[in-house]
């Protein structure tokens, strides 16, 4: 096929490229003086919270080179957590702690970590390594999420979570993220995960998308990846909707786990969702995002409303 | 939509303005498009000695070379101690006055000095239509002789032109009596040319032929250097018509035009080239050497003698070091620009938007294969060096001084090392920015760590690449020649830009990515 029927053919199917999603999506919805609000995982969870959307919670923030000296005594209380950078990106920089053996600290693929080697960690975290730019940074320490057993035989060690664009504040695409034995256990495409794409009224998963191939069964446990009603979808959607009113940004991904215990939480929210999302639903954004932008200029509806608005519209 | 109206007024308007200065200065100021045009430029000299008579004054009137066709005057002077000089303009001559009250010493020697620029566009001034003024009686034998001669070219013209070639071809006829009775046995080019201006001209207005003609002087700047070497002046036979304006013909040969390079040094022969009051024995002498120069100084030279404010405030009055500081820095959007068609058409993937830019700047020292060569292998190294520092548990910002000095230490071994074994190259390292390599040995190790080993060698290839063709296009001459005479073109490089920053579609490399999409679609 010449580039230029592919060039066609993308066109035809409404499929947002780079430059298109940059120019007339982030540039246009997303004001740049928002971005703090969600490059930062902090000011994301207190606004969440305030919002009364369910977050993991935190259990400390450190800030300080000298409190990482005390790292031990700050995680004593707790036998599973996660410790992410406040600002890092792409998953970068994040280590989940399943349990303990001895004094050392057993990581979610069962590598066991030194204490001195978690602070090395921390300590990098503060320095700025992992956060947008190499500015100091803060490290935060949180629940760690026990997922719904739906994933279980689809992810490979790590967390899946599920990326939902909302344009508007209406949730327009979804996927599921399973983790696989090349992103080592990290939920992002880019380091080799599986998306999966949902169909956004049923909460019904369909083929994914690994390494921008479409594949049909889960890289590393082989089993089937469509086909898997997602729980509490309805929620999912009307948490995902609310995000909009947290922070202005018109464009965004929302990050959301599925808890086994505490149903749907709120990780994060990306002022630059990625793209992938559309091959592994087999599906072009363009003509959703402009059925929105007609939407939101005839009404003005709340976060349950926009979500049976999509609901209906995208059934198909 | 009034945002798009905007941005493309605004593109439109600096393009204009681009374009505005870029044919300004390309037409009016002839500033070169291409930087290796040579120019042949001649430093022509006049030496007028005569002898004074000490405490007595002098005043030598001289001819000196009157603006024209073809010739761009550069430059001029006069060497003349003690003497007072003043210009005069003599119909289309240029007479220099000489003058001095108490002559200090009895031989006296003045020289003028000028550089001529040759250009074949150049028209010059317009020249007057009058020809000599002076009419000549012919008497007896030599009345006969010129009515014969004026007969028979009469016969066998068409226009003045012919008339007056027929007239020097008789008078150039040893063979003839009578141009022998005219010339009187003297066939020298100027008994010639001054005995055809009496029988063009006519006795008087009535007989006449009464055509329009003079004398010119001057001589031909030859390609060979002539160093010093003494000049013939030669004399051309000058017609005039209206509808040609001037032509010239050789006296010796009847031959129509001026030789090519023919610099004329006086129209007219009313007065000689030098007339002396309080001397003797004046003599004069010309010469001119020829030299290469760049267009480029050429131009910029006549720009400046024609006061061109645009020339006043142009880079090229800047201190020499400082406008080779611009040379480079005004390539620099040369760089960004390809960095943005790379990105945002074809989607490479480089490390941070201008490290690329910045790596094709460090290319300058080295050249480019050895660039990559040198590049490739102190990143390999400073990168092999970070993962073992790594290991250590160090802190970002020890560990990337670590980095850095590990990286001095690198180049200073390749340089020792290359030196010994005689390459040249290796030398040149030491001006390779150091920071870009540091910086670049630190990104690629997160993102070798972060993503992968891959992601991360294929942003340093598509960094390299990038850094290669930029490096290229900001390094060709033609193009360091183009911006640098011609910053004005900046602007239609910034108009570019934004045209570039409206573009919406795919990348090529989105073509790739999202092939499967279509390839599913269709059944």
């Amino acid at each position: 096929m010449s580039p230029i029927t592919t060039y066609r053919k993308m066109k035809e199917m409404g499929i947002l490229g780079m430059n298109g999603r940059n120019a007339e999506f982030i540039a246009q919805y997303n004001p740049r003086k928002f971005y703090p609000l969600v490059d930062n995982k902090l000011h994301t969870k207190s606004l969440a919270i305030k919002a009364n959307i369910a977050v993991p919670e935190l259990y400390a923030v450190i800030e300080m080179e000298h409190q990482v000296v005390k790292l031990e005594q700050i995680l004593a209380p707790y036998s599973s957590f996660v410790i992410k950078p406040a600002q890092g990106s792409g998953g970068d920089g994040i280590i989940v702690i399943m349990g303990r053996r001895g004094e050392s600290y057993k990581r979610s693929d069962g590598v066991l970590m030194h204490p001195d080697e978690l602070k090395h960690h921390v300590s990098n975290i503060l320095s700025g390594m992992y956060s947008l730019g190499g500015h100091p940074d803060k490290a935060m320490i949180e629940y760690r999420v026990e997922f719904d057993p739906l994933f279980r035989e689809i992810s490979y060690q790590g967390v899946p979570d599920i990326r939902v664009i909302v344009f508007q504040g209406y949730p327009v695409m979804s996927m599921v993220r399973l983790p696989t034995r090349m992103s080592s256990g990290k939920a992002n495409l880019h380091q080799g995960a599986v998306g999966v794409g949902i169909n956004i009224s049923t909460g019904r998963t369909h083929s994914g998308v690994w390494q921008n191939h479409v594949v049909e069964h889960h890289t590393d446990t082989g089993y089937p990846v469509s086909g898997l009603d997602i729980p509490g979808w309805e929620r999912l959607l009307s948490i995902s909707a609310g995000c909009y009113e947290l922070t202005g940004l018109g464009y965004i991904g929302v990050d959301l786990v599925l808890d086994g215990n505490k149903g749907p939480l709120m990780l994060e929210l990306n002022a630059r969702p990625g793209l992938a999302i559309q091959i592994a639903n087999r599906t072009g954004l363009a003509p959703r995002l402009d059925l929105i932008k007609q939407r939101v200029l005839t009404h003005k509806e709340d976060a349950a409303a926009r979500v049976l608005f999509v609901q209906e519209a995208f059934a198909s | 939509m009034s945002t798009k109206r905007h941005l493309f007024m605004l593109v439109g308007i600096l393009v204009l303005v681009g374009l505005w200065l870029f044919f300004y200065k390309v037409e009016i100021l002839k500033l070169p498009l291409s930087p290796s045009g040579q120019s042949s430029v001649w430093t022509v000299e006049a030496q007028v000695n005569f002898d004074a008579t000490i405490g007595r004054s002098a005043k030598a009137e001289f001819f000196i070379p009157p603006d024209q066709p073809y010739f761009h005057r550069l430059d001029e002077s006069f060497v003349s101690r003690d003497f007072g000089v003043t210009i005069d303009p003599e119909r289309d001559n240029r007479l220099s006055v000489w003058t001095i009250r108490h002559a200090p010493n009895k031989k006296q020697t003045l020289y003028y000095r000028a550089q001529f620029y040759f250009d074949e566009a150049y028209q010059g001034p317009p020249l007057s239509n009058r020809g000599t003024s002076e009419r000549f009686v012919y008497r007896d034998a030599q009345r006969i002789a010129q009515q014969t001669i004026i007969n028979n070219a009469r016969e066998q013209s068409v226009d003045s032109l012919t008339f007056a070639t027929n007239v020097i071809k008789s008078l150039n006829d040893t063979q003839e009596g009578n141009s022998s009775i005219l010339l009187d046995r003297d066939y020298s080019a100027e008994n010639i040319a001054l005995t055809a201006t009496r029988l063009l001209k006519g006795p008087n207005a009535e007989e006449g032929p009464n055509i329009v003609n003079r004398i010119v002087y001057g001589f031909e700047l030859t390609q060979t250097q002539h160093s010093e070497q003494e000049v013939p002046v030669q004399i051309y036979l000058g017609i005039w018509d209206a509808e040609h304006g001037w032509r010239y013909i050789d006296p010796m040969n009847a031959r129509v035009g001026l030789p090519n390079h023919f610099l004329i040094w006086q129209y007219g022969g009313s007065k000689p080239i030098l007339s002396l009051e309080g001397g003797r024995n004046p003599q004069y002498i010309f010469s001119f050497i020829k030299r290469e120069f760049n267009a480029l100084n050429v131009a910029k030279e006549e720009a400046l003698q024609n006061h061109s404010l645009l020339m006043k405030f142009s880079l090229f009055n800047l201190p020499l070091h400082t406008q080779e500081v611009y040379q480079v820095l005004i390539m620099i959007p040369i760089g960004a620009l390809i960095i943005l068609l790379l990105r945002s058409f074809i989607g490479i993937h480089t490390f941070g938007t201008f490290m690329p830019v910045l790596i094709a700047l460090a290319f300058r020292k080295t050249e480019l294969v050895d660039g990559i060569i040198l590049f490739t292998l102190i990143v390999s190294l400073g990168l092999c060096v970070r993962f073992y520092l790594e290991k250590l548990k160090l802190l970002l910002i020890p560990r990337l001084s670590a980095v850095l000095s590990t990286v001095v230490i690198l180049m200073m071994t390749l340089s020792v090392f290359s030196n010994q074994l005689g390459f040249e190259t290796g030398l040149s390292v030491a001006l390779f920015p150091m920071v870009i390599l540091t910086m670049t040995i630190e990104r690629m190790s997160i993102v070798w760590e972060e993503r992968n080993a891959w992601e991360a060698i294929l942003q340093g290839i598509g960094s390299l690449f990038a850094a290669a063709i930029a490096f290229v296009v900001m390094s060709n001459v033609y193009m360091e020649h183009l911006f640098f005479v011609f910053p004005e073109l900046l602007l239609i490089v910034i108009a570019a830009m934004l045209l570039l920053g409206c573009y919406q579609g795919y990348r090529l490399s989105e073509l790739v990515r999202f092939r499967e999409l279509i390839k599913k679609n269709e059944y």
